[in-house]
């Protein structure tokens, strides 16, 4: 009985005869040095190998549960040495500085490491304040769970120890064994042959080549490799000469010595015919071997398995799976292996819908996962003012304030291909509208949203998308208007009673063809004039839309094609007909034209109209643009060049006048390195080629070096001018600066000055002066 | 006595005691800004109930009732007490507001009343034209673009129906890696912070230096009026820099001699590993054949090597011959005569 026959519950595809007839040798070889689990593992080995589809994942599995078996969790540290560690990493400053009667700022950040049980959180304070903007300060601070760096720890931690990674070394033993049967194969053959006067033919093979080499050399190599280091030429030589001797002086010799020359001559020639022979025989097994071992495959195999190999104990899932199995950890460590996202403070959250959109402030959210079941959940105080740009804000039409609460969990596997989601969020709120006045006897609601969505497999690479969301507004004290009985305070009596309103659903097609490298799309979206998500806004309700487009890849990565063409309708009164139509057209290319020249370009069209006693243009836009980038090579230097064009006309009334622009707009950018150093022109100029003009014709012109200075600071000048058209004309230059000690202090400081060449009639927009300098220093 | 009592009672119910500032642009925009409204109240302290009717066409759509209201002398800015009540109509417009808190499109009337318990009664009506504003509209850059320019412009839809006295407001960050892009907007000093824009685009400002090629950064337009934020745009990403050619590869070196022991090698258009020299400089010395055919490549790049350590790096996407998928030899050979080989697979599709 062959070998594969006796394995027959291990081989799940390929057909038991294939493998039988023509590995059994090398089963009974490998049966015969190493034993049957030997044997067993190398036809797992070679199903890999051959199978389409290799995946080596039960690789890990099988090491892991061997280490485990064989060495035990006592053979790693421990991770739970200290318990409490707090490290301190970076302070710093910056100061920002408009000229004198702008805007100026001023910014501290302290970044530090929290480790409990070596599990790694970050802490970051932010404070900033803007001086001119009503002294108004404010401090943002978050806490974080560093998932990369605890991954990074459980890595160390496991492959300080070498087993895990020895043995899954070892496994990739098909080569070696394969080696070995070559290497005996071909041994056996060579001494089953009895050469005329070769001695030590198995001697001559071990040095004119490697085990290694006979495996990847041709014909012509192994020939060449025997014949030279039998030194064939030398005996080759040796014969003519003799033979030239013999027939010289063949008058001369006497008998014996002739004989005895004519018998060194047999010898030889015998000798030469054998080595020929020793070739022949080495290349015909090789032959032999190869066509039974498919060996071409187990290069690929292996290759792969390599590729396998550094890849596997890179993928955090991995990591995860063999650190909770082989690692001594407490319950808080094990725990952590499950958690993606752990943070508190002023965050942003995340859910797998997009239902919770935002920032937060004092606000928590945890997310983990087990397999193909990942859990998110999280809340916090609505926060739209957050940053320095928002210090000035008093009041808040878009968004309302208070707190929201959100679960979210979803199944998928890696591919997500049959991804399902489901998310739900609860929120209290009440509109900011205006922090001058007192809210409290402003109307409180509760506003809650239910999404669901999941993904349908389509071809090889498609998905279908569906996204059903609903939502529910209940407002606190609302009674009946007829009975003035108080109807329920919380929206989740709410839903399902105005279903058709308060819906919002999206269903979208996205693929991909190899064959014709094209990845179209498709959507198509409706929600109701009810729907309202508290963390979103007005945006998008009473509204219905698709959207059509694809994306072609040109062969041998020269380019891409995009086209998409989208129509929104808006309903925002409150009968059935539709008000506003948003119409846009997109498309853009980027080709690759040669190795040194590539262009790009695109044609963007929008056109916003009301629907109400007919069709009317609100807005009309028309964008045409092309660039191309290419280098250019001189004798001992190149340059970089960089041009864009665009034209755009627009076209729309506003409360004060019409817009009826026609603008080009050119860029130039070449850039040159100069040593290690780099040299750069920028330019831009529009032009407003109509006769009203909306955008100011403008021209900017900046040359800039970039250089280093003492190895350490690297530093930038630049000369500029700018002319917009009427309001400003200015000549300046720039200083920048940095310093970069890798272990402690790093600074950055930028200085501009812009001189006056006629009289400036908006300093808001064009300051003489701007500094900046900004100071971080490492623990 | 009785005469002048009557006069005086008389002046008082001719004299509006109660008024009611409304203001449309504020207090139109919400069911909750309906009673952010100044009430004026020329008369003494008095106590009641605070009504607001709204009606679109003369049908009802929401009542609110304040009952116990207390109204104090002089301007009454905040109205914090007594029992709020509010209730909606059964219609669509009622059922739009009590789902979203705000009023569709259309012309509505809304009465204030002041129901005193003690005196006489104030009413006032008041007609607004509820606007609901078209989403503001990010057009260029595009959403998750990668665009060659570090100086781009930035456009967007105006906002219609357009508003009184509103300009827009552009605000530009980076977002660092692993960020998102709301904590970009926090965490990290703008790069562009430019306000009171009038028009719906912005030429990259003179005053800002060059984005960086390789960042990525993310960008939202606000509506506003003074510093009330009327309406903000999504936010969206762009990613600076198409230099794609050299980013794709991934450089690692190893040893040569841990190479040559027959670790296999993928090559993605470079042969990377890591040589140490004990002579003076040279080229190197390397042929590069193919596994079965035998003859070795013509015309491979020269490749300079120093005196010491060297992290070598083989160009060979320009090589003519070499072809996807196959597996070639490079022989290097030594300065003292020794030889290293490199079995590798070569991966690069031109």
């Amino acid at each position: 009985m062959s070998y594969a026959d006796k394995l027959n519950d291990t081989i799940p595809a390929i057909s038991n005869k294939e493998i039988s007839t023509q590995y059994n040798d090398f089963f009974a070889f490998i049966q015969e040095k190493y034993g049957a689990d030997s044997a067993r593992r190398m036809a797992n080995s070679i199903l890999s190998v051959m199978s389409p589809v290799m995946n080596f994942d039960h690789e890990l599995k099988d090491a892991i549960f061997e280490v485990k078996r064989i060495t035990g969790k006592d053979s790693y540290t421990s991770l739970y040495k200290n318990v409490v560690d707090v490290r301190l990493n970076e302070v710093s400053a910056g100061y920002l500085q408009f000229s004198p009667d702008g805007f100026s700022s001023l910014a501290h950040n302290i970044d530090g490491h929290l480790y409990l049980w070596n599990i790694p959180f970050s802490l970051n304070v932010f404070q900033f304040s803007n001086v001119f903007e009503k002294n108004k300060n404010s401090v943002l601070k978050n806490f974080q769970f560093d998932r990369e760096d605890y991954i990074r720890r459980l890595k160390s931690n496991l492959t300080g120890n070498k087993s895990l990674l020895n043995h899954l070394k070892s496994r990739n033993e098909l080569f070696t064994y394969v080696k070995e049967y070559y290497q005996h194969t071909l041994s056996k053959k060579i001494k089953s042959i009895s050469f005329d006067a070769l001695e030590n033919a198995d001697q001559l093979i071990n040095h004119s080549f490697s085990i290694e080499e006979y495996l990847t050399f041709n014909d012509q190599q192994i020939n060449d490799r025997i014949l030279k280091n039998a030194n064939i030429t030398v005996i080759q030589n040796e014969v003519i000469n003799k033979k030239k001797y013999l027939s010289d002086h063949q008058s001369d010799l006497n008998s014996s010595l002739s004989d005895s020359l004519l018998n060194e001559i047999t010898i030889s020639e015998n000798k030469i015919n054998d080595i020929k022979r020793l070739s022949t025989i080495a290349v015909e097994t090789k032959k032999q071997l190869d066509k039974s071992i498919s060996i071409n495959k187990i290069f690929s195999g292996q290759s792969k398995y390599a590729d396998f190999l550094s890849g596997s104990l890179n993928q955090a899932e991995n990591i995860k799976n063999a650190a909770a199995q082989l690692l001594p950890m407490n319950g808080i460590q094990r725990f952590f292996t499950m958690v993606n996202n752990f943070k508190a403070g002023d965050i942003s959250e995340e859910d797998y819908t997009g239902t919770v959109q935002g920032f937060f402030s004092n606000a928590v959210n945890l997310s983990v996962s087990k397999s193909d079941h990942h859990f998110s959940f999280g809340g916090g105080a609505l926060n739209d003012s957050y940053g320095l740009s928002n210090l000035a804000e008093t009041a808040n039409q878009h968004l309302p304030s208070g707190n929201m609460q959100f679960f979210s969990y979803s199944k998928f596997a890696d591919d997500e291909r049959n991804r399902f989601t489901v998310t739900v969020m609860n929120a209290n709120i009440k509109d900011a509208y205006s922090q001058l006045f007192n809210h409290s006897a402003v109307a409180k609601r509760n506003n809650m949203v239910g999404t669901l969505e999941k993904n349908f497999p389509v071809n090889t690479a498609g998905i279908i998308n569906v996204e059903l969301s609903t939502s529910a507004n209940q407002f606190a004290n609302e009674t009946d208007h007829l009975s003035g009985n108080a109807q329920k305070n919380i929206a989740l009596s709410q839903i399902g009673v105005d279903v058709f309103n308060t819906l919002s659903s999206k269903i979208s097609y996205s693929d991909y063809s190899p064959k014709y490298k094209l990845a179209p799309r498709v959507q198509v979206g409706y929600t109701g004039q009810g729907y309202y998500n508290a963390l979103a806004g007005n945006n998008t309700r009473g509204s219905v839309f698709y959207d059509l487009g694809f994306r072609k890849d040109f062969n041998r990565s020269k380019g891409l094609f995009n086209i998409q063409y989208r129509n929104n309708y808006y309903n925002t009164s409150a009968d059935s007909r539709f008000d506003y139509m948003n119409s846009s057209f997109n498309s853009n290319f980027q080709y690759r034209y040669s190795k040194n020249i590539r262009w790009g370009g695109g044609y963007h069209r929008s056109a916003i109209n009301t629907l109400r006693e007919g069709k009317s243009s609100l807005y009309k836009i028309n964008r045409y643009s092309v660039n191309m980038n290419n280098n250019l090579y001189f004798s001992n230097f190149f340059v970089n060049q960089h041009i864009n064009v665009n034209y755009q006309d627009i076209r729309f009334d506003r409360l004060t006048d019409s817009v009826n622009s026609n603008l080009l707009l050119l860029n130039y950018n070449v850039s040159a390195p100069v040593g290690s150093n780099n040299a750069s022109l920028f330019i831009s100029y529009n032009k407003e080629l109509g006769d009203r003009i909306y955008i100011n014709n403008l021209f900017i012109a900046e040359l800039s070096y970039q250089y280093t200075v003492k190895k350490r600071f690297t530093a930038g000048s630049s000369l500029n001018y700018n002319n917009d058209i009427g309001i400003v004309k200015q000549f300046g230059i720039r200083q920048t600066l940095s310093f970069l000690n890798n272990r402690k202090i790093s600074f950055d400081v930028s200085v501009d000055y812009k001189h006056d060449l006629i009289e400036n009639l908006n300093k808001y927009l064009y300051p003489n002066f701007r500094g900046n300098i900004s100071i971080s220093y490492k623990f | 006595m009785r005469l002048i009592v009557l006069l005086l009672l008389l002046a008082g119910k001719l004299q509006a005691q109660v008024n009611f500032v409304f203001i449309p642009e504020i207090n139109s925009r919400s069911v909750d800004a309906l009673m952010n409204i100044k009430v004026m109240n020329a008369g003494g302290t008095d106590l009641g109930d605070l009504q607001i009717d709204v009606k679109q066409k003369g049908i009802p759509v929401v009542r609110i009732i304040n009952k116990n209201f207390r109204l104090v002398s002089g301007m009454n800015t905040a109205l914090r007490n007594g029992q709020m009540s509010i209730s909606f109509y059964d219609n669509q417009v009622a059922r739009i507001v009590r789902q979203t808190g705000r009023f569709s499109e259309g012309e509505y009337e809304v009465c204030y009343s002041f129901n005193s318990y003690h005196s006489i009664s104030s009413n006032e009506c008041y007609s607004f034209d509820a606007a609901v504003l078209f989403p503001l509209q990010l057009a260029e850059p595009f959403q998750n673009q990668n665009i060659c320019e570090l100086r781009p412009d930035f456009q967007w839809n105006p906002v219609f129906p357009a508003v009184n006295n509103a300009t827009y407001s552009l605000v530009l960050v980076e977002v660092k890696p692993g960020q998102a892009p709301q904590e970009a907007f926090a965490y990290n000093l703008p790069v562009i912070h430019q306000k009171y824009i009038n028009t719906n685009m912005l030429i990259f400002p003179a005053s800002v230096k060059s984005l960086e090629e390789g960042k990525k950064y993310a960008w939202r337009v606000s509506l506003m009026t003074a510093e009330t934020v009327v309406i903000r745009s999504d936010i969206w990403t762009f990613t600076c820099g198409c230099k794609e050619e050299e980013e794709r590869f991934n450089f690692v070196f190893k040893d040569i001699e841990d190479l040559s022991k027959g670790d296999f090698y993928v090559s993605n258009g470079f042969v990377n590993f890591y040589l140490k020299n004990y002579y003076s400089d040279t080229d190197l010395n390397y042929t590069i054949s193919p596994i079965n055919a035998g003859k070795p490549l013509k015309n491979l790049p020269k490749v300079k090597i120093s005196k010491g350590d060297n992290k070598v790096s083989i160009d060979l996407r320009n090589v003519k011959n070499m072809k996807f998928d196959s597996q070639y030899i490079l022989t290097i050979h030594m300065v003292n005569g020794d030889k290293k080989t490199l079995r590798f697979v070569y991966k690069y599709e031109k």
